[in-house]
């Protein structure tokens, strides 16, 4: 990364649920981790491993038991920071029918940087900005509930947008959307990244969208299990099975060709890579 | 198989939503489809195109505008009587279904079904104990549990359970692995595997994940505004990527690779399903080309 500082920083975390009652759940433990600038995480475990409780701890919505987590210079557990927090590191929820407040697209847009107090016009110029940022300038009357389930998170994405944050975390933001909502929400956070330079941490059951990240960190039982580019933890399939997880089909694919003597070369994750290994490596010989 | 003894008939099926009113939707659109025993067909199309629409004709839940729509035999005709006997036939797993659970443990919710149809409590313990089984649930562990103490894939295959209590003929599945993890969405994937080879349990999935229906499914039902855009065995349906990408689908990440090395040259099928199956027959492929590709045939 080009920019060596961290943006946020997780130390020793541990969360605890209910602690000192019967119920106590130890969801995580001792994790440390750090977000950079810019930096495209997926953020990938089981059901139960982790993954939302480590994510809700990086805008304050949870606060550590034990350990710290450092946003931007700024502690979670100081309470005059939360606000600050909050605006500077953004969440897009899993359910885009309950994430919008209000009946008309710029209005619901606008929502957050009113409570920020800010003029009219600065409100209005953000709004603009936001929704031609995610593709929905054209959409900007509209009534919400009308929209594609893409088309409401998008919504959502600029609602975040428009408070100028410096990481946006989707908590499983693609998973209730069809193949075409999950592309453009998935081709929106890229764009973030690479025009605006906001950091992504993508929380997803889908090993093939974790291939598209910067980087990949496996949760198991509340701990890191693996953290790396995707090249290297998809080269794990005996431990990613063993954390309920698997490698995307095509790196299968990769690897069951190469079990069967195919010489290719660096692991493959897309498509297009893996055929045009296969290709090369026919013309090669020919 | 569908040909000699179908188990789901639509003809002509029409609905339309709020008709009359400026609201007015047409949901579906002369859709004619029929269902064999024994058959898994996958319903898939982009949000909107239907898909929730029909499957909840197959148990009464909604009834068609025009058209009809036969379970079983029995001509869905909106009496009190039929419904409830196409809905003892015809077994409706809807999305996020762990939602639903309401019971105190395990054991009761899935009796619900079983006791509202005024079975013996003996044969309405056997269900349950069986249909926990069916699911990879051991009744004597999970059956005395809170159903909210278990992972969400063990809640999902109790909320199936339910479902499977009732013994319906048809099982119609909405999303069943949405947000599950790859290993619980292995899970119920093998289960439905299973169930339909041991009880010839007819199935539709309902699904976005071609991946799903790739594995699971002989046949695809691509809808689109209403009407059905594709009706293909699932090997002869992914063949038509581009088809499949217009309105919206996907094909298989396998699928994928196997049409980009075709359109580059090599000459392999394209209807391959599994990555195994995709496996042999790139290596065959290449061995074909008869040129020195790997280590042992340099």
């Amino acid at each position: 990364m080009s920019e060596p500082t961290a943006l946020i920083e997780v130390a020793h975390l541990t969360h605890v649920y209910h602690a000192g009652t019967p119920h106590e759940v130890r969801a995580v433990y001792d994790v440390s981790l750090t977000i950079r600038p810019a930096e495209f995480v997926a953020l990938v475990g089981g059901n139960g491993s982790g993954k939302s409780t480590l994510a809700k701890h990086l805008n304050a919505l949870l606060l550590p038991t034990e350990g710290r987590v450092v946003v931007d210079g700024l502690d979670t557990r100081d309470p005059h920071a939360l606000w600050e927090i909050r605006r500077r590191v953004g969440m897009v929820f899993q359910n885009p029918d309950n994430q919008i407040v209000a009946t008309v697209v710029e209005e619901d847009v606008a929502f957050g940087p009113e409570n920020l107090g800010l003029p009219p016009e600065e409100i209005a110029r953000r709004v603009e900005e936001a929704l031609r940022a995610v593709g929905m300038l054209e959409y900007r009357s509209r009534e919400p509930h009308l929209l594609s389930g893409g088309q409401k998170q998008r919504v959502a994405i600029a609602g975040v947008l428009a408070m100028r944050p410096r990481c946006i975390v989707f908590d499983e933001a693609t998973t209730m959307l069809d193949p075409e909502g999950r592309r453009e929400v998935l081709d929106t956070a890229h764009q973030l990244r690479d025009r605006e330079g906001i950091a992504v941490v993508h929380i997803t059951h889908s090993m093939e969208e974790a291939a598209e990240a910067d980087r990949v960190v496996a949760l198991h039982a509340g701990r890191v299990v693996l953290d790396g580019p995707p090249r290297e933890v998809f080269r794990e399939a005996r431990r990613l099975r063993e954390v309920n997880l698997d490698l995307p089909e095509v790196a299968r694919l990769h690897a069951c060709l190469v079990r069967r003597g195919v010489q290719l070369e660096t692991q493959a994750l897309h498509p297009g890579e893996l055929a045009d290994q296969i290709l090369r490596l026919r013309r090669a010989v020919v | 198989m569908s040909a000699t003894d179908p188990v789901v008939v639509c003809q002509g099926l029409t609905h339309v939503y709020l008709r009359g009113t400026p609201f007015e939707a047409v949901a579906l659109r002369g859709v004619d489809l029929v269902v064999g025993r024994g058959e898994c067909v996958g319903v898939a199309g982009p949000t909107g195109s239907g898909k929730s629409t029909l499957v909840q004709h197959f148990n009464g839940l909604l009834r068609p505008t025009e058209g009809s729509v036969w379970v079983d035999g029995v001509r869905m005709d909106g009496r009190g009587e039929t419904v409830r006997e196409i809905r003892r036939r015809v077994g409706m797993v809807f999305q996020y279904p762990e939602h639903q659970l309401f019971e105190e443990t395990v054991f009761e919710d899935v009796a619900f079904g079983p006791r509202n149809l005024g079975l013996d409590p003996e044969e309405v313990g056997e269900r349950v104990r069986e249909s926990l089984r069916w699911v990879g649930l051991d009744p004597d562990r999970f059956g005395p549990r809170s159903p909210f103490s278990l992972s969400g894939g063990e809640m999902r295959r109790v909320a199936i359970a339910g479902v499977l209590a009732m013994r319906p003929r048809v099982l119609v599945l909405d999303e069943p692995t949405a947000g599950l993890d790859p290993r619980g969405r292995q899970e119920i994937l093998e289960h439905v595997r299973e169930w339909r080879r041991q009880q010839g349990l007819t199935v539709v999935l309902v699904s976005h994940s071609m991946d799903d229906v790739a594995r699971l499914c002989d046949r695809v039902v691509v809808l689109h505004r209403g009407q059905v855009f594709l009706d293909a065995p699932t090997r002869e349906a992914f063949a038509q990527a581009d088809r499949l990408r217009s309105v919206g689908l996907d094909v298989p990440r396998v699928t994928d690779v196997l049409l980009r090395l075709r359109a580059g040259g090599l000459p392999v099928r394209t209807d391959c399903l599994t990555v195994e199956e995709a496996c042999e027959e790139i290596v065959r492929a290449l061995r074909a080309g008869g040129s020195a590709w790997s280590s042992s045939e340099a």
